[in-house]
């Protein structure tokens, strides 16, 4: 698990282009959106390609994106939970 | 002609020259070598928010910190209208859109490159990042996109439906593009470190460039205007003669000791004779520079021009290849642009304030 987070923390900063922020800045807990790194709804729509490219996870619901992307671990925990399944 | 007085009130340019620090005008321009000419780029993260310029490509960065510089001239934070012209639009996005498009599938898409893959993305940005809930138009028409979009500001400002226009033209060389008009036999032929021929070798193709121009158009003179926008014109036809007659109208009232004409000759000799035959039927007696020797060829190069006769207006120089000349006072009048491209031609007048 620890190294899935460590991964989605550079994947995220890739992704986003996230140009000053280091994968070790983001703590496992940080709120991703508004307070937290600040990130947007073109942000959400990345984090959901993210998925798809990196995990083969596809997005079915949209309500589950504010639980799904509210952090790194939930970020994760939501990866670990659908191993298998897609 | 225009109907009512517009003024050139702020001007903002990232070209292949150091357009966008004022020692140019002291310290001249650099001798580009290569038939590709890349821009001479600002440090963007001095003008742009890290969590914004995340987002942008480099012609959209170009756009901002042109415009930037031109409302800053002319001491606005957000402009009433903002119209932009781009012959290509914003070609590394599209390319990043369309070849991810096609490894995909058509699926897992990244937002960001198809958002910015659109035209019209350029005044739509800008609008976003300036907050500028106004008029708002990419004008897409091949070589006098430019002009388009100087001419749809000036309506605008003529109707008085606004007092001052955020004005642009963009486009950028990326290394597909540049490739692709290399197969095509547009290209000049010169190895990357060869000293550029400077635009009369004889030879045909051209010298790719880039760059994005902007200037604040307003219905009134300030302390940091540049000169008047007297006239916009763009034609399209193939026959010189016909093109000649034309301009010769246009020329017939300007003195051409009092006037510049910066001429659109981008160094292929085919089409530089066209354009050599239509200015000396219409304008044999007028000095002429070719501006697309400083920033190559683009198609929304004339922004470039207009940069470049704002300030031989305001500063009456002379530029040359190397850099500006001073002139006595009162010396220049006028500054005439004209372009000639395949089917179109355009004409820009520019008055002394």
């Amino acid at each position: 698990m620890s190294e899935l987070k460590e991964k989605l923390k550079q994947q995220i900063v890739d992704q986003l282009n996230l140009k000053d922020i280091k994968p070790e800045d983001i703590g496992d807990d940080t709120p991703l959106f508004v307070e937290g790194l600040g990130l947007d709804s073109i942000d959400a729509l990345e984090m959901i390609v993210l998925l798809q490219q990196q995990y083969g996870i596809k997005m079915v619901s949209s309500e589950e994106g504010p639980k799904v992307f509210r952090s790194v671990n939930t970020m994760a925990a939501f990866i670990e939970s659908q191993k298998g399944q897609n | 002609m225009i109907r009512t007085p517009i003024f050139i009130q702020g001007a903002g340019s990232i070209s292949p020259q150091k357009t966008w620090d004022k020692k140019i005008l002291e310290e001249g321009f650099v001798a580009q070598q290569g038939n590709r000419w890349p821009c001479i780029e600002p440090p963007y993260s001095d003008w742009i928010d890290a969590r914004a310029i995340r987002r942008m490509s480099r012609v959209l960065q170009r756009c901002n910190v042109a415009a930037q510089l031109a409302m800053n001239e002319a001491t606005i934070d957000c402009p009433e209208a903002i119209v932009v012209g781009t012959a290509m639009g914003c070609l590394e996005d599209t390319w990043s859109f369309l070849s991810k498009m096609v490894q995909n599938g058509g699926e897992r898409l990244s937002p960001t490159s198809f958002i910015h893959s659109t035209h019209n993305t350029m005044a739509s940005h800008l609008a976003l990042h300036f907050k500028c809930f106004g008029h708002n138009c990419t004008f897409v028409h091949r070589t006098i996109s430019f002009e388009n979009s100087l001419t749809d500001a000036i309506l605008l400002l003529e109707e008085g439906a606004v007092s001052q226009v955020l004005v642009g033209g963009a486009d950028e060389v990326t290394d597909i593009s540049f490739d692709l008009l290399n197969q095509l036999g547009q290209i000049k032929q010169l190895e990357s470190g060869e000293n550029s021929p400077g635009f009369t070798d004889g030879q045909p193709g051209w010298i790719a460039g880039e760059g994005a121009s902007f200037f604040v158009l307003g219905n009134r003179q300030t302390a940091s205007s540049y000169a008047r926008l007297v006239d916009v014109q763009t034609g399209a036809g193939y026959d010189p003669e016909e093109i000649a007659s034309r301009i010769e109208e246009q020329m017939a009232s300007l003195d051409p000791g009092k006037t510049l004409l910066l001429a659109g000759h981008n160094g292929n000799v085919g089409e530089d004779s066209i354009t050599d035959q239509i200015l000396s039927q219409s304008a044999p007696a007028f000095p002429v520079f070719r501006y697309k020797s400083l920033c190559g060829e683009y198609g929304t190069a004339s922004g470039f021009a207009l940069w470049l006769a704002s300030h031989v207006l305001k500063q009456q120089i002379r530029p040359s290849t190397s850099g500006f000349e001073p002139l006595p006072s009162g010396e220049l009048d006028h500054v005439v642009i004209f372009q000639q491209s395949g089917p179109h031609h355009a004409f820009i007048r520019l008055d002394r304030c």
